[in-house]
């Protein structure tokens, strides 16, 4: 019986085949509220456009996006674009033959006609482009526009200045920095601005590349300044008993002062807090060094084994447009990759600003360096902000990694 | 005695369908992961790379694995200890024939059906370390950090738990050493040697009191699930919550054997309470208990999204277990050989508790 | 019913309550968190209290942007074929491991067991390719023909140790009266089993129907999913929607808690075994 039902769904499907029309299947990671609804918004406009191409819209949360993507590289037959990050993350693929080269999207209007010259080196591999960046955002510190106020607070710009408000916040009963490194991403957001503020983004690179060692003097300086905020207990204790999303409700309550974050931490503000939050840069360090951030883009890509690569290019060419880039951006608040697109509004203007006065900038630990590593790394990381004393022990450790990866 | 003299072929048409699916879905892809666990592989491109036995090598030297594998030794020893005498208990509570034991097991069996994802969410508030129901609970009774908890459980065992279970043997002991038949004298002599044990333990904690070395998290604060030591114990508190129904509900499919009048009256008639339930319930409960033991040796060894959902195995590996640590591996760090050798260790563990269990109980089905 | 003592009466009372409601915390937080708006739980750091405002509309939200009436449906589609068929294979192969003496039976039931000890999250990878090969990737029947190929391990393990406790004799008597084995199977073994396929029946529905990891290596088309993908995309990458997710998970446990409700009475109090055990 159940052969009898496993033959007509092959024969169905072979004839599903054979006859269809022109498909689209677009497997995206826009768990969230607002981008599924911007992305299903989006996904209208493209259909009316090309009414002649049937889409399919699959939408996965990001943790099982990330697990899935390569079973679908892997497989006989992929989806034709899927939404993933710039950098070494989309590297990887590249590296290994997995996604398509996408460059004759782009042969009419070359590349930086659309977006910031800045942007082509994170979308490519080998000279050839691999990566359509849809938006982007910054990472800054955060902090409450009332609390900063009522303490009589300016925004600190160096490293002595954000010293001195953390103590002031912690004189004031409160801890001065929150985090939440059960995912441990955010902790690597720490350890990528010590090292672009102590060392520079340049041989910072060369840590990322993993061609540095762990253990090397440059990057335990750089450790050093963050132990001094670890040592004072200005971070929130037990921050590895939250997620990043739990350690903001510290902020909104007023028992911790600051959070190192992305954007996208507007989101999950209430309503009413929204326009008290605000950000500065993080502190300057040595005021010698040109002055980089952190921006990780977000994008799409096309697999290697996908099956309508024709509506796939079509799809890359409309996501890139200054037109959908410009709604994608007002929905969501966040930076559009199209360089025509203004920022969608003030506070995004002050995030823009803040990225056009300075000299470049990064994605991120975890997107930029070999994915295993990035593990280790993290890891060890939450384990010096428990266990400062522990620092040499723990590069050791993740050096011994490095050394296994990359040796 | 089962049936032998059969045509040879019978047994074999009933197992035929099963087999061969069994075979060709779960069969198949386990011995492709050990056929995996030799070689270096993301996973997805067609390049492997055979290695031999290197990623086993890898494995034995890494200290994550060491922690994963103690961690799960934890897991099994509260899985086994834990679930299934109070699964037992509360099935044999609610098996009691009054109006409302439906609603009773219908509300308990809940915790079942909840998808894991807010099992996990709604304990990590729980466990949550400034402001979480626990910490609350606990700071109402006027605890001021986990490591007097910790000071605490150790006490009550130390002084507690380890007098009364050996005054039950000791008393035991006496009642058939001397031949105690009388049910109030049994009772009379098994409390006298309860109270003196507890007074012995008593007059021992004045000379001998030894105090817990805490991290200094536990010191601090309530650091349920970031206190490297303490969180496995957390997190097996979640899963033990969310096991003891599963066990219950076993229990009472095998609890159809046994009379109802029968567990009633060993429930409420004190006299020969141990008695009956040891040599006339537990035998009848054979079955269940069979099923039991062997679902919470396997459940406990495998265990994966209680511990991937609330702490991923942090802080820093500290709460990892094997299957939690060969997905990080596999799918976060693209090692699809390395986690493959992480399952077939896992699997052999597994494998040795299991054979040596059921060896045991198939042995005394002659 | 015979009467009680009032001693039983109030021990069952008390502490069935007394269980039941410490049981049931969890549950309570999960109620009001669903019905809590998230800007109030963002703005008060007592995730576990009642509400302050509640919001029954956070069930309609769920509902519609969880996109769970279909999942819903789809859910069903899978899981009652699946649970009937492995329990109806199960019962084959565990009455041929309990009943007949042969060779390999050991051998066997352990082969049965041992598929289970694998952490099956390993298992990934290989299914999807198989899946994939056999051309019944993204589609219903191979998420079902998986469920019910993966849980004979389980079912046949429970179902043997049960049959195991029927007497032989019956076995024999009927072989005695000419019956065929198949015959003997279909009106002794299993109508004496059905205490304990309930049972079994219960917690398999619990499983497949809050499957996630198969679900999700097997299915990808959106209109194919099962309830409790629709669940885990509520966790976006960045945000969270804790009280759409407590209350989608509510709505999905609601379905296997009444199947529990309606089917309890057959392995608590229906068929009396009692006839056959003398």
């Amino acid at each position: 019986m159940k052969l009898k039902t496993f033959l007509i769904v092959c024969l169905m499907l072979v004839v599903a085949f054979s006859f269809a029309a022109q498909k689209l299947v677009i497997n995206s990671n826009a768990g969230d509220p607002e981008p599924k609804r911007v992305t299903n918004m989006i996904l209208e406009m493209f259909q009316a456009e090309y009414p002649d191409i049937e889409v399919e819209l699959n939408i996965f949360s990001h943790e099982d996006f990330k697990t899935l993507l390569r079973t679908w590289l892997g497989a006989n037959e992929g989806p034709d674009v899927v939404s993933w990050f710039a950098g070494e993350r989309m590297r990887y693929f590249a590296e290994k033959g997995l996604i398509e080269p996408i460059n004759d999207v782009f042969a009419q209007n070359s590349f930086d006609s659309y977006f910031p010259k800045a942007f082509q080196s994170a979308c490519s591999y080998n000279g050839d482009i691999y990566f359509v960046p849809e938006s982007w955002y910054w990472w800054a510190v955060y902090y409450k526009k009332s609390v900063f106020a009522d303490l009589g607070i300016t925004p600190p710009t160096t490293w002595e200045e954000f010293l001195a408000v953390c103590e002031t916040l912690q004189e004031n009963g409160m801890d001065p920095l929150t985090i939440g490194t059960k995912y441990l991403w955010t902790s690597a957001a720490w350890f990528d601005y010590f090292n672009m503020r102590v060392n520079g983004l340049n041989w910072y690179l060369g840590v990322l590349d993993g061609k540095v060692p762990y253990t090397d003097p440059k990057l335990v300086d750089a450790m050093e300044y963050w132990a001094v905020l670890v040592e004072n207990e200005y971070f929130i204790p037990d921050h590895s008993s939250l997620s990043w999303q739990e350690a903001l409700n510290r902020l909104i309550v007023d028992d911790a002062g600051m959070y190192l974050m992305g954007q996208f931490i507007k989101d999950s503000t209430p309503e009413a807090m929204r326009d008290d939050l605000d950000f500065f840069r993080f502190p300057i360090i040595n005021p010698d060094l040109k002055v980089y951030e952190e921006t990780p883009i977000d994008g799409w890509m096309m697999p290697k084994n996908a099956v309508n690569k024709e509506s796939a290019k079509l799809w890359l060419e409309f996501i890139a447009s200054a037109k959908i880039q410009g709604i994608i951006s007002k929905e969501l608040g966040r930076l559009a990759a199209n360089k025509d697109v203004p920022a969608p509004d003030a506070h995004a203007q002050k995030g823009l600003d803040m990225i056009m006065a300075s000299d470049g900038v990064m994605g991120f630990y975890d997107r930029d360096t070999n994915p295993e590593l990035a593990n280790k790394g993290m890891n060890g990381f939450v384990q010096f902000m428990m266990f400062p004393e522990m620092l040499e022990d723990i590069m050791k450790e993740i050096e011994q990694e490095r050394v296994r990866i990359f040796e | 005695m089962r049936i032998s003299k059969n045509k040879w072929w019978v047994p074999w048409a009933f197992l035929a369908i099963p087999l061969v699916l069994y075979g060709i879905w779960v069969i198949y892809p386990v011995i492709q992961t050990f056929s995996v666990s030799f070689t270096q592989w993301d996973g997805m491109s067609a390049k492997k790379t055979w290695v031999g036995f290197s990623n086993y090598s890898r494995l034995f030297g890494d200290s994550t694995f060491w922690k994963s594998l103690k961690n799960n030794f934890y897991w099994l020893i509260m899985f086994i200890a834990i679930p299934i005498p109070l699964g037992l208990g509360i099935a044999m509570l609610f098996d009691i024939k009054l109006p409302g034991g439906k609603i009773f097991k219908t509300l308990f069996y809940l915790s079942m059906t909840l998808s894991f994802v807010v099992i996990a969410q709604i304990w990590s508030w729980i466990f949550e370390p400034k402001n979480g129901a626990l910490t609350m609970t606990f700071k109402a009774l006027g605890f001021e950090n986990l490591a007097q908890i910790q000071q605490m459980l150790l006490d009550a065992l130390l002084f507690v738990a380890i007098p009364v279970v050996l005054s039950l043997v000791v008393g035991y002991w006496v009642n058939k050493h001397w031949d105690i038949r009388k049910p109030s004298r049994r009772w009379a002599v098994t409390f006298g040697c309860m109270a003196s044990l507890l007074v012995v333990a008593f007059l021992v904690s004045r000379f001998w009191h030894p105090q817990i070395n805490a991290s200094r998290f536990a010191r601090r604060g309530f650091p349920w699930l970031s206190d490297p030591d303490f969180v496995t114990f957390s997190l097996i508190f979640a899963a033990i919550w969310r096991q003891i129904p599963y066990v219950m509900v076993l229990y009472l499919a095998g609890l159809k054997n046994v009379p109802p009048q029968l567990v009633e009256a060993s429930i409420v008639d004190g006299a020969n309470w141990g008695q009956r339930f040891w040599h006339v319930i537990l035998p009848m409960l054979k079955p269940a208990t069979v099923i039991a033991v062997t679902i919470s040796i396997i459940d406990s060894l495998r265990a994966f999204d209680i511990v991937y959902a609330m702490t991923q195995g942090g802080p820093f590996n500290s709460s990892s277990v094997l299957a939690n640590f060969m997905y990080i591996e596999s799918f976060n760090n693209y090692q699809m050989g390395y986690g493959s050798s992480i399952a077939v260790i896992q699997f052999l563990i597994t494998l040795g508790f299991i054979v040596a269990y059921l060896n045991n109980v198939i042995k005394s089905e002659g | 019913m015979t009467r009680k003592k009032t001693s039983i009466i109030i021990f069952f009372y008390t502490f069935s309550t007394i269980i039941v409601v410490l049981w049931l915390m969890p549950f309570f937080i999960a109620t009001f968190t669903s019905v809590k708006s998230m800007d109030e739980l963002m703005a008060s750091s007592y995730w576990w209290t009642p509400p302050q405002k509640v919001e029954w509309s956070n069930f309609l939200e769920a509902w519609t942007t969880g996109n769970m009436r279909t999942y819903f449906w789809n859910t069903f589609i899978v899981t009652i074929p699946s649970v009937l068929g492995t329990l109806l294979l199960s019962t084959l192969s565990a009455y041929a491991l309990a009943f007949y003496q042969f060779r390999f039976a050991k051998v066997i039931l352990l082969i049965f067991v041992s598929g289970m000890l694998i952490p099956f999250q390993m298992l990934l990878i290989p299914v999807f390719r198989l899946s994939n090969n056999l051309g019944i990737y993204d589609t219903r029947q191979g998420v079902i023909l998986f469920h019910l190929a993966f849980q004979l391990g389980f079912c046949t393990f429970f179902l043997r140790n049960f049959m195991r406790t029927l007497p032989i004799s019956l076995h024999e008597s009927a072989k005695i009266d000419g019956a065929s084995d198949f015959k003997i199977y279909w009106r002794i073994a299993l109508p004496l089993t059905l205490p304990a396929i309930t049972a079994l029946g219960i917690l398999e529905f619990t499983w497949i129907w809050n499957d996630y990891l198969w679900s999700l290596i097997l299915l990808q088309a959106d209109r194919l999913k099962t309830i409790s993908l629709g669940l885990v995309n509520l966790q976006g990458q960045y945000h969270s929607s804790w009280n759409l997710i407590a209350a989608a998970s509510l709505i999905t446990a609601a379905v296997p808690l009444v199947v529990f409700l309606l089917f309890q009475k057959f392995f608590i109090e229906g068929l009396t075994v009692g006839a056959v055990k003398e």
